[in-house]
């Protein structure tokens, strides 16, 4: 029996220990070649996870704010942050979006606090979350499917987390699916695109 | 003595190369034909899809120039010998444009996946088409081609000119023709995450004949700081000076 606590220190020791569920680029997964629509899930991962690994970068700068684990726990993060976006580009392959077509802009208002900071992490974790859990209702290819549940497992841990430092427990198993025009919106807040029209 | 003078004269005018003071070829994608004229009305312009103009360059046109709305175009002629390394020099987005009193009732682009509406889109190979399908395919939208009344149009400006005719409902094209037809049209803009990225190509085309000075002018002018005010002015993005 473990209790809340344990739960919660469970979280943060799973991230900094390198997560439950290994990275997917280590575990040897077959190449996706993604079908018709199944593009929409992959190119949003591949844009929030950017989005995602610019807020754990900018988070671990934050002084006085972490403790070392706490720390250490993010740059994790960052670091699996970074394999997601290579997994996505190269499953996106020559649709991929590159990395100079957006740029990201993340409010720093939310930086002003550990709270604040927490819950738009958490915000955005939710949100990959939500995607992914349709994206592996509904994706054709079967590889590209596998490369989004393990994306989908990989940030409900990073979730966990982020609910586990700001002593917010994860209730209620995984999120609900969240509807990719719906998510589109939120995400669009967050990027600037470049070379944009201006009239 | 005078005569000397004249025959010299006539025979330096014949001795000057075929087609040097006649007008440069530009061969142009069509969602360019408002801003070029605007920016240089001394070329003779052939406006349409840059996959018909790259297949008229191949062919042997006498184009001096080469302006495509993607890349893939300008990048195969390049890698063919046919025309010099292609530089950007703008960008566009895509929005979805209605007639203005709108009797499709459409808000969005979700709004297709009602059906029964008639959509014109680009066929698929012109840089409207690829770039539209490529959207669709992001907002998992591509059903919308089948559950609507679906007319395919071989450039931007066919598109541009049906919705704004009434012939269609609505129709996918860049923000700079929207812009160019508002008196008769709205535009709804699509999702950041989901536009493509739009990148304009430009080089000069390499054959026996062609007026490569001529060609490297106009080139110098659209990437100049009054080329890229004309280009802001009609709607298009610029990309960062190379």
């Amino acid at each position: 029996m473990i209790d809340r606590a344990g739960f919660l220190r469970l979280g943060v020791a799973t991230v900094v220990g390198g997560a439950i569920v290994p990275s997917a680029a280590s575990a040897g997964l077959p190449n996706p070649v993604p079908v018709g629509d199944d593009e929409g899930f992959l190119q949003f991962g591949a844009l929030a996870e950017r989005v995602s690994l610019v807020y754990y970068r900018r988070a671990v700068k934050l002084r006085g704010v972490w403790s070392g684990t706490e720390r250490t726990a993010l740059q994790a993060a960052a670091r699996q942050k970074v394999t997601h976006v290579q997994q996505l580009t190269a499953a996106l392959g020559a649709d991929a979006p590159s990395s100079d077509d957006y740029s990201v802009v993340l409010p720093d208002s939310a930086f002003r606090t550990r709270a604040g900071t927490l819950s738009l992490g958490a915000r955005l974790e939710r949100l990959l979350v939500g995607v992914y859990v349709s994206g592996a209702g509904f994706t054709a290819d079967s590889a590209s499917r596998l490369l989004l549940s393990r994306l989908l497992a990989n940030d409900a841990q990073h979730l966990a987390a982020l609910c586990a430092l700001d002593r917010q427990p994860m209730v209620g198993g995984l999120p609900e699916p969240v509807d990719l025009a719906a998510a589109g919106d939120l995400l669009d807040q967050l990027l600037k695109a470049n070379g944009y029209p201006t009239t | 003595m005078r005569r000397l003078v004249v025959l010299i004269i006539l025979m330096a005018a014949a001795a000057v190369p075929a087609g040097a003071d006649a007008a440069l070829n530009v061969y142009a994608a069509a969602s360019l034909r408002n801003v070029f004229p605007a920016l240089d009305g001394a070329p003779s312009y052939n406006f349409a899809g840059s996959n018909t103009l790259q297949r008229q360059i191949d062919n042997g046109a006498p184009a001096d120039v080469f302006a495509s709305a993607e890349p893939a175009e300008a990048q195969a002629l390049f890698r063919a010998g046919r025309c010099t390394r292609p530089v950007t020099f703008a960008t566009n987005i895509l929005v979805l444009l209605i007639p203005k009193d709108n009797p499709g009732s459409i808000r969005s682009a979700y709004t297709l996946r009602d059906g029964g509406k008639r959509l014109a889109i680009g066929t698929a190979g012109v840089p409207i088409g690829n770039y539209t399908r490529l959207l669709l395919r992001r907002m998992r939208l591509s059903s919308i081609l089948d559950s609507n009344i679906v007319s395919q149009e071989t450039d931007v400006a066919s598109i541009t000119a049906k919705v704004a005719l009434g012939s269609a409902d609505a129709g996918f094209v860049y923000h700079t023709d929207a812009l160019a037809s508002r008196g008769r049209t709205s535009e709804l803009r699509l999702p950041k995450w989901a536009q493509p990225a739009v990148r304009y190509k430009l080089c000069a085309v390499v054959r026996t004949g062609a007026d490569t000075s001529g060609a490297q002018a106009f080139i110098r002018k659209v990437s100049s700081n009054a080329g890229r005010s004309a280009l802001r002015h009609y709607g298009f993005g610029l990309p960062p000076r190379g």
